[in-house]
């Protein structure tokens, strides 16, 4: 099967720092792929060059067959992409908000109002729809924030820690549209340092350490090869190699 | 209420206020420099402007019958040049010979003292002297003018009393530096000849008057106000309107890096330019509502409030130029903001750097206060400093086209180079996505090298060359025509586009586009050559007709001064030249850089670059329409060649007739007889030729990127 995202080689320097190394990785449709790592493995630098944000060093992104970086506007026609810190525009309401991003994204005028309408029933938005961003919750901004990332209905969705500053209950709508946008075939990639969203969300996980890949495959498979109970040992593991060789190679 | 607390917290904001070096570069540093800055510069400006005064000859016109010895007193010095009649019209002259023009009286009885009479300027538009002084004065031909009344010499040798009259612009420094001169030397003489007639006459001192001295300003009440408020007002009028744009620069930029919402606007299918486009000309619009409000504001007021108080009302007309006036300032300034506030780590450091942009404002557009400062070819380019001025010579009522177009023109350039400075920020992502940028990430050095030029490329260079090249010229006057054409074409034009496409390691073949032409081109190229210039004079210069000092210049250039040149230097200087250097930076590197923008788009803003750096507004339209050709021709052949040949022969044929002095019989050089007959059949040449213009055959065409 082709992949729905496709990542190779990819690097990024920042001066003498090395953010990211050779990482190569890959999301099918209707499949659920975690990304996961501690804060400053690379999560977003990874992510953000994997959206066409930021140019990589080297290496190569496609979506859907389209380079990010030589057929950027095909290639983010294909994206939805969501951030657990990205604010709203704070004097539009979301549906004003909606109705910008779907114009960025070249949606007609016609197909716009329902599919508005649409997310805004589907997530459940109709009380806070008319506000103003900025007397929303965390939680409703959060819905508002996905309903943009599922506007003009991305083949790929990315997913940078869509859950950290939110509460259990808002936690878990955000997973529930998850796997619902799974089951409707979407390739979702999603990073999070929350090892439980994790197991209990990815099909697939790649292990994120200090800007390098440091194991990846099904949960079944991580746990076998690190020979850990659970992903939190089974990470541990792995940070601890990568500080000492002497662990990996017992 | 705790003291300790709130001392706490106290300490704890200050410690970290002082700690952000920006706030203290804001709070400390900008005051401790602002103010010795601003008063260096002013201090500087009113010096050099008081030794450029003492230096120059005070240009004096004598109207009346010459008092010898007066005049003769007068040139003693060399600070005052006498010319005689000057400027006064032919019946004016008789009537004022004859007597029936009087000095007109003040109210005050004549002065027994040494000093001279001065007259309130009026707006007295019935008295025909005044009225030919204040033309004389405020075409600048004259100083000032020492009017003799008739009968003074007479009464000089009967021991009765003569009468002078000098007027001057009160609001001109040079008018009123001449009056001061005048009037030092006229007491003198007043003095001396009061003296020899007491001695004469064994009077007592200050028996006799002697000689009556006048003055009167020229400046009507609406100029001498226009001076004051026109210096004022344009400091005001720019510092509101761009603090519009402050407030808006950061929200829209910084604004979006602290919100992160920049990251989400980057994923979406857009380009960066296409968003730094955007938000410039929401930044633009905000700046130019402020700007509409001030003028909005200061109209009413004027209108409504001054009248009452007598003050001169402001026409709708001049009110109606500074707002356009002010959509241009507004432009750069939106532009320069929203590419520094996009460089600012967040909207505090954005705020406190467009503060300190907003407070050195002030210097540039300060100094156009300073008197004497006048908009001249010099000042047309100082950024700001011109539109102040431009804005101050509406209130004068002495506009001057061609110095309306250049600062129009130059402020255009900036705008120019402040759009590409914000759009290579928006280039860089590690700046919008929340990094702090630097100056130096924008260097051309920095960015990876492309394999061909850009339009931001391009509209930078010409901007730069127009800059450079306009006050290169002024450096060289006086070193002969010859000398100076050469510099600018191969210096100025020439030498920039070949370093640069050196440098950046351009395809010099693609870029300039040498490639041969195929036979039809050149004959349609010849044809174009003979015809193109007379087709463009027929159809533009009727709806545009140059004024004669243009038309005059423009002779004397095409002969290569006021003796005509050898014709192989003319068609050396005139018509190879230009041929040259001017086709390798408009259909070289011009129309290479905007080739992305598709084939018209380039055709006519290369076209419109050709045009502007001809300097003037008359020849702007023909030099565009000369563009267009030029340009479809370079792009049709994909020959630069074949648009050498037409330039060439353009100009040198205009050239050659002039030399010959046809032009004269045929009426070209006026332009304003060229004949329906002679520019349909120069049009009929004309198509013919653009008809034969094609690609060579080795190579395929290409439909999509060739016009017609």
């Amino acid at each position: 099967m082709t992949a729905m995202l496709l990542a190779q080689g990819l690097q990024k320097q920042f001066g003498a720092v090395s953010a990211v190394q050779s990482v190569n990785l890959e999301v099918q449709p209707g499949e659920v792929v975690g990304l996961l790592g501690p804060n400053g493995a690379g999560k977003t630098t990874t992510l953000r060059m994997l959206t066409g944000v930021l140019a990589p060093t080297a290496g190569q992104v496609t979506v859907r067959g389209w380079d990010v970086r030589a057929q950027p506007l095909a290639a983010k026609r294909c994206i939805g992409f969501l951030s657990g810190d990205t604010q709203l525009y704070q004097r539009l309401t979301p549906r004003e908000v909606l109705r910008y991003f779907g114009r960025l994204y070249g949606m007609t005028e016609t197909s716009l109002s329902p599919r508005i309408a649409e997310l805004i029933s589907d997530l459940e938005m109709r009380s806070f729809a008319d506000r103003p961003c900025r007397t929303l919750s965390s939680g409703q901004k959060q819905r508002a924030n996905i309903a943009r990332a599922l506007l003009h209905r991305p083949e790929v969705l990315m997913l940078d820690e869509p859950t950290a500053a939110l509460d259990v209950v808002s936690g878990q709508f955000i997973h529930e549209a998850i796997l619902r946008e799974r089951a409707a075939g979407r390739a979702i990639l999603f990073s999070t340092h929350f090892m439980s969203e994790a197991e209990r969300l990815c099909d697939r996980i790649y292990l994120l350490h200090e800007g390098r890949i440091a194991d990846h495959g099904t949960l079944t498979e991580l746990l076998t090869r690190s020979g850990c109970n659970n992903l939190t040992d089974a990470f541990l593991h792995h940070a601890r190699a990568a500080k000492s060789p002497a662990i990996s190679a017992a | 209420m705790r003291p300790q607390i709130i001392w706490t917290i106290f300490r704890k904001e200050i410690t970290e206020a002082l700690r952000d070096r920006l706030t203290l570069l804001v709070v400390l540093g900008l005051p401790i420099l602002i103010y010795p800055l601003v008063v260096t510069v002013l201090v500087r400006i009113q010096k050099t402007q008081e030794a450029v005064e003492d230096q120059r000859i005070s240009q004096v016109a004598v109207w009346g019958q010459p008092v010898e010895p007066l005049l003769k007193f007068l040139q003693r010095t060399n600070t005052l040049k006498l010319d005689p009649v000057q400027g006064l019209p032919t019946e004016l002259r008789r009537t004022f010979e004859s007597g029936e023009l009087q000095p007109r009286r003040t109210d005050k009885s004549p002065p027994a003292s040494d000093e001279a009479t001065a007259t309130e300027s009026k707006d007295d538009s019935d008295d025909p002297l005044l009225l030919a002084a204040r033309k004389l004065l405020t075409d600048k031909a004259a100083d000032a003018v020492l009017v003799l009344w008739p009968g003074t010499t007479e009464a000089l040798d009967q021991l009765d009393r003569g009468n002078i009259t000098v007027f001057y612009d009160e609001v001109r420094p040079a008018s009123v530096k001449a009056w001061s001169r005048l009037r030092e030397q006229l007491t003198q003489f007043r003095r001396e000849l009061v003296g020899q007639r007491q001695e004469q006459l064994k009077l007592p001192a200050g028996f006799a008057t002697a000689l009556e001295i006048r003055s009167e300003s020229v400046a009507t009440p609406k100029k001498v106000f226009g001076n004051h408020f026109g210096r004022l007002l344009p400091l005001l009028l720019i510092m509101l309107s761009a603090t519009g744009a402050l407030y808006a620069a950061v929200d829209l930029t910084a604004g979006e890096k602290d919100r992160t919402t920049m990251q989400t606007l980057l994923c979406a299918p857009v380009l960066p330019l296409e968003i730094v486009a955007g938000k410039f000309l929401a930044v633009w619009s905000i700046s130019l509502v402020s700007a509409f409000a001030n003028i909005l504001s200061l109209g009413f007021t004027f209108t409504r409030v001054a009248a009452a108080a007598n003050l001169p009302t402001i026409p709708l007309g001049t009110l109606a130029a500074v707002l356009g006036l002010l959509s241009l300032v507004t432009c750069t300034v939106a532009a320069a903001f929203i590419g520094v506030a996009a460089l600012a780590r967040d909207a505090k450091d954005a705020g406190n750097f467009l503060s300190a942009a907003l407070t050195l404002l002030i210097v540039p557009v300060a100094a156009s206060i300073m008197p004497g400062v006048e908009l001249n070819a010099w000042t047309a380019f100082v950024p700001l400093v011109n539109i102040a001025l431009l804005i101050k010579t509406l209130f004068l009522e002495e506009l001057r086209a061609n110095l309306f177009f250049l600062t129009v023109v130059a402020a255009f350039a900036y705008a120019m180079l402040a759009l590409v400075f914000a759009s290579r920020v928006f280039g860089k992502e590690e700046i919008l996505l929340g990094g702090a940028g630097s100056v130096r990430q924008l260097l051309p050095g920095q960015t990876r090298a492309k394999s061909e030029p850009t339009p931001g490329l391009v509209l930078t260079l010409f901007a730069v060359v127009l800059v450079v090249t306009f006050y290169g010229s002024l450096l060289l006057e006086g070193r002969g025509l010859v000398t100076t054409i050469l510099t600018v074409q191969y210096g100025f034009f020439l030498l920039p586009v070949v370093l640069l496409v050196l440098l950046k390691r351009f395809p010099v073949a693609t870029t300039f586009s040498l490639r041969p032409p195929n036979w039809r081109s050149v004959v349609g190229a010849l044809l174009i050559g003979v015809s193109g210039g007379v087709a463009v004079a027929g159809l533009t210069l009727r709806l545009l007709p140059p004024p004669d000092s243009l038309v005059e210049g423009l002779r004397d250039a095409l002969l290569l001064g006021k003796d005509p040149a050898p014709l192989w230097l003319v068609w050396l200087v005139l018509a190879f030249t230009p041929a040259l250097c001017e086709e390798a930076f408009f259909r070289g590197l011009t129309l290479s850089g905007l080739r992305r923008l598709g084939p018209w788009a380039a055709i006519g803003l290369s076209a419109l670059l050709f045009g502007i750096a001809h300097a003037s507004i008359y020849r702007l339209l023909p030099t565009f329409l000369l563009g267009v050709v030029l340009g479809y021709v370079a792009w049709r052949s994909r020959s630069i060649y074949c648009s050498m040949i037409v330039h060439a022969l353009n100009n040198g044929l205009i050239a050659t007739l002039v030399h010959f002095g046809v032009d004269a019989e045929w009426g070209l050089m006026e332009m304003k007889f060229v004949p329906w007959s002679l520019t349909f059949g120069a049009l009929a040449v004309l198509a013919v030729g653009l008809a034969l213009i094609g690609p060579p055959r080795s190579r395929p065409v290409d439909a999509e990127s060739t016009p017609g």
